[in-house]
């Protein structure tokens, strides 16, 4: 897993699509989660440490992550009838950084659940929101474990017995 | 004229939003039984906002008819619930279900407060109210959103009363508003 970790970065245009990725959603968990207001006063920043470090944690996996299944899309698109199976990746990927619970009241407000019910999920993830960055962490960081465990597999790495 | 504000007494956003309510408002009307309170500390990271009580106040005004709801107490369980309009109102201008929710005669919405409550924070009610006189960064703030308000409301209600409304901040803010 480490040398497949190791096989995606080492590529500089998966460098720059984790770092692409890293910046949106950096961007992205700081306005949805309220760190930067913009009124009509300009924009203020309430940037407190413990947001701060789990808004950067979750982008970092997210990163990670957009650069690790790019790459192992890539690949599987790459081969002879490799479009079977890229549904699945972006589904799982979208599934683990996209509708993370951070932005859970976006999702649903689109599927079309209505905004007072929202209102109650919205209370509980404010007061919850050491779990839901937990939650969302752990969701990330399975995701790219997945994918650098496909790509192992897929690449053909072995550890070799000592001659 | 309308106005409704929905929000939480746990919710920091909320406790900010509604210093520049009680300035705004007080320009149109005159408010009752306002006493201090404060968000719950550590919601959202943040350290306790100090702010109004809505939910013992009262507000009168020849202009304003002013709902407030607070959905929920400082533990996050509900306390004021929502009356069918006032349901309607939040399905449909505030999908996310966010708050504070501002909806100023069901023609100007506004989700989060106008201003960080990170200014707050951390300050006693004495504190904030003693320097709103002042040229301070929260004071020049909670003034701006209640510029912001008032024109709104100016707007929304045909420029009345005059002196409210004709004060240069609150003309300028109206005359941006297209």
């Amino acid at each position: 897993m480490i040398a497949a970790f190791r096989l995606v970065l080492g590529e500089p245009q998966t460098k720059v699509i984790g770092g692409v990725g890293f910046i949106l959603a950096a961007a992205l968990f700081a306005l949805t989660g309220q760190m930067v207001v913009w009124s009509s006063a300009g924009p203020s920043v309430l940037a407190t440490p413990d947001r701060a470090v789990a808004f950067t944690v979750l982008a970092g996996l997210v990163g990670l992550d957009v650069a690790i299944q790019s790459y192992a899309l890539r690949l599987r698109l790459d081969r002879p009838g490799g479009k079977a199976g890229v549904g699945a990746l972006a589904i799982a990927f979208l599934g683990a950084s996209c509708c993370t619970p951070l932005l859970w009241p976006a999702a649903l407000s689109l599927l079309g659940v209505s905004g007072v019910t929202l209102l109650g999920l919205s209370a509980a993830l404010h007061r919850w929101f050491a779990v839901a960055a937990g939650v969302a962490a752990l969701a990330l960081l399975g995701s790219a474990l997945q994918g650098l465990r496909a790509l192992s597999a897929g690449c053909g790495i072995r550890r070799t017995a000592p001659s | 004229m309308p106005l409704f504000f929905l929000s939480a007494l746990y919710c920091p956003f909320c406790g900010a939003e509604r210093w520049a309510i009680v300035d705004a408002l007080g320009r149109f009307g005159t408010w009752q039984n306002l006493n201090p309170s404060q968000s719950t500390a550590g919601v959202d990271g943040i350290a306790a906002v100090p702010t109004y009580d809505f939910v013992h106040a009262a507000y009168t005004s020849s202009y304003v008819a002013f709902v407030a709801r607070d959905a929920a107490d400082a533990q996050g369980n509900p306390l004021q619930p929502l009356q069918p309009g006032e349901r309607d109102l939040v399905n449909r201008y505030d999908r996310e279900g966010g708050i504070p929710l501002l909806v100023v005669d069901g023609a100007f919405t506004q989700v989060s407060s106008g201003y960080s409550p990170g200014l707050l924070a951390g300050k006693s009610f004495e504190e904030i109210h003693a320097g709103l006189g002042g040229g301070s960064v929260a004071a020049v703030a909670i003034h701006h959103e209640a510029d912001v308000l008032s024109a709104l409301i100016c707007y929304a209600d045909g420029g009345q009363p005059r002196d409210v409304c004709a004060a240069p901040a609150v003309r300028a803010i109206v005359q941006g508003i297209r």
